[in-house]
């Protein structure tokens, strides 16, 4: 045959080989998950009394309920039509009870996910509905969770339902649309892969607020040990669907990549990736002209080879990076966490029920503050949790180095242990001339004690530790009352840790310390609708989180388990302290997979 | 393939593109890495797994359920006068309807069981309705009891078992957590809605044969949702319960504050009929958001019970109280005793119970009443008066065996079989107040209560003279006592109550081609300032009350059945109590005893007529108290329609009237239509 040649790969062949054979003689299969929560929690701290706040007086929080008992009931009820051997619909349903609703009261219904997807002709596969998309962390991922996924066990079965209900696992961006995607192959190239997809992010209101669309190209390729591709992703306005405005934006990102495979006896992966994104804003009043960044990245894995010795299992990876300060992909930057959101528990405080901050615990346990659509400009950021790289590898306006290691040995006391360290700096001055220079460090090891007395009873700790210093000189040499302004020093840490020991064969005791701290000053830049910094807010903290949890949890199987966990919050901020409070529940979870 | 979780399978994916679109460490900085054991992922293969399905259900998913369409017809000669400010009113001349006023039962209840395996399983329960409101295609549907998980856990010395989420029935022990079972004396004629496939003489038989009709779980339970976790199999015969979560009266929608029931019991048993336990339960709630005003209902009991298949000795005592932070009541005590002498003794099993119930010691969801339980507030009470547990009204005429608190007494039974087809039992109590609790009483409607009850369901101080209450399925109606002590305000003496109950069963041609079967409940009861043995048939009581119930059914041919009924009721006041009612200066319905039409305005009493009231017993006095007639007749046609369906029609001629409150005059028909099927 001249030319490409169709091949089938992941289509038919896949539905023959794959896991999804088993179940080809059933046309109908039922999937899904149920989780009961039931919890009780009790308030109390300087937050509840009357205090005295710089010489006034401030009365204590009459409204939040310093006891509060609730519930929820939940169940997820997925079915899997299969009529044909390339045809697969699913449907999943939501229903939710609450525990103060009696009689039908407090039962919602949601249809979850619907999609269908299938290999059209066994060449063409498709996927229409909801759909899970990511690209690289330049162009389309959903990688800026700001407590990171090294948590101890006692938390994995809340983040793991927060990203379960929120559909934000392992970077993937849930979206609603068409997915298309197919394999070619040709004489110059083992494999040849293109790929389109296009999703609705918003609906118009049919006056003023047209739809807004992500549409995504993907053409790779790969010739003995090299692979490579182009990607393109663009959010835009489709601006004729609102009647009475002609306004639209748009933002498009172009990305190059090529990597290299170690050669036979090689131990050297090699990898880059580059692009370029292009900003336009039409007929909209006050709008910049055109913007256009780039960013480039380069990267070398060392994987050891050895099946014994000092580096069995350990790998190294060095990366350098350059984000231009107009560098805009709204697939790689938006963020999950919505830190205007307010908490599903507790979510007002104060006599005036302003929004209570979102703490660690709103994270790790609601999935109501994260926010599943992609936003067209940089989105606010908590630099309590995340400062250095808040947009994550695509952070504008930063280029650096980081140097990583990870070391891999399942069967061992260090079973596991990563470690990442990160410097960067800007690439122009925010305010002032002088730059932030930044450092991260990552580190992460999971310890397997029960090693040390015959590993029968797993006894697994968690470790995890991660550190972020910004700095920048101020002023010099510009008078009194100037000098050092615009001076930033930020130091922030979060620190997770825990145990899971499991004293009985399904049976285990948890314990978890969290604790985030947070101290110094930095400049948060303030963004108009266009995304131009039009001023900077000064911002200072001494703020520390310490969360300490123990629980007992029961596996049913490996997808089923039962908890019974008591978690206390302690918040103060040194600066202000009448907001200091402690929060502790106790917390009956029963989490079901199916 | 062993069916993995689904994080291993989104791991999979996961790691698999992120492993063919660059380094693990890009996705660091943001803490995304691949798991730890991402180095074993198996290779992309076909298409990936939908999102977050994990498994094939290992065939553990069942689905039943039921249709139930229920129609019904109401025609009143004029309609019924009913608070104008009440959403739920229902009472036009004319009703053509579809399914009960009621919320439950739904016209289709379909449940849905699900055992994944290790001992889990969950369940819930589509409550879908259709009551052909003109809305076709925009029907909302519900849950009906809701989520409910359920799991056991074998350990080496007990059996954990507990069920969280939604609605579950279940109980502690009578005066803990429970509700009254009652000694099944009643009519036949009216289905319940949870009641299976059965036609007239199917549920004849089985209740003259074993005296009682099939029933759900919820007989004899209450409605509890949260935690409920049993141990069992513990050494030494020992078995225990914990409760915690909500029941109806602690369960305020969309309000978080801390409101709960929480109990539990341990509980030996010696054999399977014999054992002794202790139990607690406790309702609390928080009257501020501070949590600084608690309000609490609070039960200690101990229970047991001996029998030797035959006879039988049970038992429950304890103490308990209600009180508020600002409030505290001392504890009071209560006990319940009742031995059943064996048949070998005197020839006929008899029972003896005899009771004493503090005025404190209250609880919604008991074996007892409680008119005084207002401890958690009205909210609690009228929860607990939906749930069919608490009541919200005053000294009641019930039934024999429903006690209530701020009582001393006793109950007898005795039930005899003088022949294989006939059947009868008496059943008798008598009982005196502790402490005056006031002076208003309650009577309910045996003969047209469920229908009088569909007028305006769950509601109080309802119809021209706002006495009636509204409760599940039936309809009560206060009266004061008016010859009351000037300093107290109490009636001067102990107010005491009777009740005498005879039940026959009379089963015709048991062996024939047409079966039939006759059932007669006659009631007669009576309130009085003074304490009988019996009740008192003339005007020297406060009230009395007689009702009496007749059905007769017999079986037309295989599918069909016939069915007749009637009933009579009487319900007469004497000079002590009130002819006129009024509202006092909260709003609540008083009554009060002024000279014949005499009127309201100018009689000096504190509060308000009846709004828009212009009648005798509300704008002026009535000639005398409450004397009240009522009677219904009717028939009924069971079809048989298959072995999981059937259809029963009933109409209703009823009449009630007040010869004194002259606005409660009510008569008309009703007609109703079930066609059930199980599936």
């Amino acid at each position: 045959m001249k030319g490409a040649k169709w091949l089938v790969v992941w289509g038919a062949l896949g539905w023959i080989t794959g896991s999804v054979a088993q179940a080809q003689s059933e046309k109908i299969v039922f999937t899904g998950a149920g989780r009961s929560w039931l919890h009780h929690d009790r308030v109390a701290g300087a937050l509840l009394d009357s205090s005295e706040v710089d010489g006034g007086w401030m009365p204590g929080d009459t409204v939040t309920p310093r006891r509060v008992m609730a519930g929820v009931a939940l169940f997820d009820l997925g079915v899997i039509a299969r009529p044909d051997r390339a045809t697969e619909i699913v449907a999943v349903t939501r229903v939710t009870s609450t525990l103060d609703g009696f009689w039908g009261q407090g039962v919602g219904f949601q249809v979850r996910e619907l999609y269908a997807r299938g290999v059209i002709g066994g060449r063409i596969r498709y996927r229409v509905g909801d759909l899970d998309l990511r690209l690289t962390p330049y162009t389309l991922w959903n990688g800026n969770g700001d407590l990171g996924n090294r948590l101890p066990d006692l938390w994995r079965v809340w983040s793991d339902w927060v990203d379960y209900d929120r559909f934000q696992r392992d970077g993937f961006w849930r979206q609603q649309g068409l997915d298309v995607d197919a394999v070619l192959s040709s004489r110059f190239l083992d494999e040849l892969a293109v790929r389109g997809a296009l999703t609705k992010q918003r609906t118009t209101d049919y006056f003023f607020q047209p739809d807004r669309l992500l549409g995504l190209a993907e053409l790779k390729g790969q010739r003995g040990l090299w692979n490579g591709g182009y990607r393109m992703v663009s959010l835009f306005d489709v601006a004729p669907t609102a009647q009475f405005s002609t306004a639209a934006a748009s933002s498009t990102v172009h990305s190059f990549d090529v990597q290299r495979k170690p050669s036979g006896a090689g131990r050297w992966t090699l990898g880059a990736e580059a692009g370029f994104s292009q900003t336009r804003f039409v007929d909209m009043a006050g709008a910049p002209d055109p913007g256009r960044d780039g960013f480039v990245e380069a990267w070398g894995r060392w994987t050891a080879r050895d099946t014994t010795g000092v580096w069995r299992g350990v790998s190294w990876t060095i990366e350098a990076r350059r984000v231009g300060t107009g560098f805009r992909s709204p697939g790689a930057q938006s963020r999950r966490t919505d830190w205007a959101a307010n908490s599903s528990e507790w979510g007002f405080y104060t006599n005036q029920e302003r929004v209570r901050p979102l703490t660690t615990v709103d994270l790790l346990q609601d999935p109501g503050v994260y926010r599943p659509t992609l936003s067209m400009g940089l989105q606010a950021y908590n630099p309590v949790f995340r400062n250095a790289m808040p947009y994550g590898a695509a952070t504008p306006n930063r280029q650096g180095i980081a140097v990583a290691m990870r070391r891999d040995r399942p069967t061992e006391l260090f079973s596991f242990s990563e470690l990442r360290l990160d410097w960067a700096t800007e690439l122009a001055g925010q305010g002032i001339a002088n730059l932030r220079n930044m450092a991260v460090l990552d580190g992460y090891t999971r310890l397997k004690l029960d090693r040390l007395f015959g590993g029968k009873r797993p006894f697994a700790w968690d470790l995890h530790l991660h550190a972020e210093r910004t700095e920048r000189a101020g002023l010099t040499g510009l008078g009194e009352g100037m000098e050092g302004l615009g001076a930033i020093d930020w130091k922030q840490a979060w620190f997770a840790g825990g145990f899971n020991w499991q004293f009985q064969r399904d049976l285990g005791l948890q314990f978890s310390l969290l604790t985030l701290r947070a101290q110094g000053t930095e400049y948060l830049a303030q963004r108009d609708v266009f995304d131009r910094i039009i001023d900077y807010r000064r911002h200072t903290a001494d703020l520390q989180e310490r969360v300490l949890a123990a629980g007992l949890n029961y596996r049913f199987t490996d997808s089923i388990r039962l908890d019974l966990q008591y978690r206390a919050l302690f918040r103060n901020d040194a600066l202000l302290a009448a907001y200091d409070y402690q929060w502790s529940q106790w917390s009956l979870l029963y989490t079901l997979f199916f | 393939m062993r069916h993995c979780g689904w994080r291993r399978l989104l791991g999979a994916a996961g790691g698999l593109l992120l492993a063919a679109s660059g380094a693990w460490g890009q996705a660091s900085p943001t803490g995304d890495a691949p798991t730890a054991s991402g180095a074993a992922l198996p290779p992309a293969q076909g298409l990936p797994a939908p999102g977050h399905q994990v498994s094939r259900l290992p065939g553990g998913l069942t689905i039943g359920g039921y249709y139930r369409f229920w129609g019904w017809n109401r025609a009143l000669e004029q309609p019924f006068r009913v608070l104008t400010d009440n959403a739920f009113a229902n009472t036009p001349p004319r009703v053509l309807g579809v399914g009960d006023v009621y919320r439950d039962p739904p016209i289709m209840s379909m449940n849905l069981a699900l055992r994944p395996g290790g001992g889990a399983s969950l369940g819930m329960d589509w409550a879908m309705y259709g009551h052909f409101l003109g809305i076709p295609g925009t029907v909302p549907y519900n849950l009906n009891l809701g989520v409910n998980f359920y799991g056991s856990v074998p350990t080496r010395h007990f059996l954990l078992g507990f069920q969280l989420g939604g609605i579950h029935w279940t109980e502690l022990s009578g005066m803990t957590l429970a509700s009254f079972p009652g000694y099944e004396r009643y009519s036949l004629i009216e289905r319940w809605p949870w009641e299976g496939i059965g036609s007239s003489m199917d549920r004849g038989a089985y209740f003259f044969e074993r005296g009682t009709i099939n029933r759900d779980a919820r007989w004899a339970r209450q409605a509890f949702k949260g935690a409920v976790i049993d141990l069992s199999e513990l050494p030494g015969g020992l078995e225990a319960r914990v409760l915690w979560g909500k029941t109806p009266a602690t369960a305020l929608f969309e309000n978080p504050l801390e409101r709960y029931t929480a109990g539990g019991r341990l509980r030996k048993a010696f054999n399977p009929r014999s054992y002794a336990g202790v139990n607690h339960i406790q309702h609390v709630g928080y009257a501020d958001v501070q949590a600084a005003n608690r309000s609490r209902v609070e039960l200690w009991t101990l229970d047991g019970m001996w029998s030797d298949g035959d006879g039988e000795l049970a038992f429950e005592g304890g103490v308990g109280h209600y009180e508020t932070t600002e409030n505290p009541t001392p504890w009071g005590g209560a006990l319940r005793v009742r031995a059943k002498a064996p048949r070998r003794w005197w020839g006929v099993p008899v029972e003896l119970e005899f009771f004493r119930l503090s005025p404190r010691f209250v609880n919604y969801f008991a074996n007892f009443f409680s008119p005084n339980a207002q401890a958690l507030g009205t909210e609690a009470v009228l929860a607990g008066v939906a749930g069919g547990g608490a009541t919200a009204f005053g000294g009641s005429l019930t039934d024999v065996g429903q006690i209530q608190n701020n009582r001393i007494g006793f109950n007898v039974n005795a039930w005899f079989e003088p022949g294989p087809n006939f059947k009868w039992n008496l059943g008798w109590s008598s009982s005196r107040e502790l402490e005056s609790g006031g002076n208003r009483l309650s009577m309910g409607h045996k003969i047209n209560g469920l229908q009088l009850s569909r007028f305006v369901p769950f509601t109080q101080n309802l119809g021209p003279y706002r006495r009636w209450n509204s409760f599940y399925r039936g309809v009560s109606e206060d009266v004061f006592i008016t010859d009351l002590d000037p300093a107290t305000g109490l009636p001067a003496t102990l107010t005491s109550f009777n009740m005498v109950q005879l039940h026959l069963k009379q089963r015709l041609g048991h062996e024939s081609k047409h079966p039939a079967l006759l059932n007669y409940v006659l009631s007669a009861g009576s309130v009085a300032d003074r304490w009988t043995p019996v009740p008192i048939f003339d005007s020297s009581a406060y009230l009395r009350a007689h009702y009496h119930e007749l059905d007769a059914m017999v079986r037309w041919n295989e599918s069909v059945d016939l069915s007749f009924f009637g009933g009579w009721e009487q319900i007469r006041g004497n000079h002590q109590l009130n002819n006129l009612y009024y509202l006092d200066g909260n709003g609540v319905t008083r009554g009060a005893r002024l000279e014949p039409g005499a009127a309201f305005v100018g009689s000096g009493l504190q509060g308000t007529a009846i709004p828009g009231a212009s009648y005798a017993g509300a704008a002026y006095a009535a000639e005398g108290s409450v004397h009240q007639n009522a009677w219904h007749w009717g028939a009924g046609v069971d079809i048989r329609i298959s072995n999981q369906a059937g259809l029963y029609i009933r109409h209703h001629w009823f009449q009630q009237q007040d010869q004194n409150f002259t606005e409660d005059r009510i008569a008309g028909t009703e007609t109703s239509v079930e066609l059930k099927i199980f599936f």
